[in-house]
């Protein structure tokens, strides 16, 4: 009887999901990320998993559960720039539900340019993610020394 | 829209917190200073459009790029802190 009871739940705590670009995926219901106010351009997608694909690490994607075609490469700055921290407002805290900024990780959002060699990292406008209640945020920071397109390849 | 004119060094405040003050008036610029509480952020708005430019060129970015890109990344990468970061853009 509790084996009969067990398997719609597990089967409930999973999403399937088809996508082009990634083949079939099963994402668990509970790593689902909640973005109230969807990315900037994107307003209309508000529920997107981070998905890691082995040879595109450390990159990994910030996919679209509504719309699967909408997927973005984003990578963890500190990679790059290890004191990247920037001050969280009032208002990100309010909307995050922020108990503790350790529970927050940061990521940005990777564009390519004319060659794969183009390659920038979006740190104006990092994503912002409340692990413990898995709800994020685009930002746009006020810092002018952070920029739209900081080239990730120097040579 | 509510829409006022202003003299310039006149101002006007929204709200209990927020100053805007006309400082200079040249041909088609107008220069303005805002007084806003530090948590209150303040832009101009080609920022958001460019971010949304960017976010629409990097949700197309396809697998087959991103791998090249990890590839090259793999071989290596400077870290760098933002005050390089900062002293670069001096240059």
């Amino acid at each position: 009887m509790l084996k009969m009871e067990e398997r719609p739940l597990k089967e409930s705590s999973m999403v399937n999901l088809s996508t082009n670009r990634f083949g079939n995926l099963i994402i668990e219901k509970e790593n689902i990320i909640t973005f109230e106010q969807g990315l900037l351009g994107f307003e209309e997608l508000t529920q997107f998993a981070i998905i890691a694909v082995e040879e595109c690490l450390p990159f990994e994607w910030l996919i679209s559960l509504e719309d699967p075609v909408v997927a973005f490469p984003i990578l963890d700055p500190t990679l790059l720039f290890s004191d990247y921290k920037p001050s969280l407002t009032k208002e990100d805290i309010v909307l995050l539900d922020i108990k503790n900024e350790m529970d927050v990780e940061m990521f940005c959002i990777v564009t390519l340019g004319e060659t794969p060699k183009n390659v920038t990292l979006n740190l104006k406008g990092p994503i912002l993610i409340n692990m413990k209640n898995k709800m994020g945020k685009q930002i746009v920071l006020t810092e002018d020394y952070y920029s739209l397109n900081q080239l990730l390849i120097q040579n | 829209m509510l829409i006022l004119t202003r003299r310039l060094g006149e101002s006007i405040t929204i709200g209990n917190e927020i100053k805007v003050i006309l400082l200079e008036c040249q041909g088609k610029q107008v220069k303005l200073g805002i007084i806003a509480p530090k948590d209150i952020k303040v832009h101009r708005e080609e920022i958001f459009e460019k971010i949304q430019e960017e976010n629409q060129k990097a949700s197309t970015v396809s697998k087959h790029d991103l791998i090249e890109i990890a590839q090259i990344w793999r071989k290596g990468v400077k870290k760098s802190t933002s005050e390089e970061l900062v002293s670069s853009k001096h240059l």
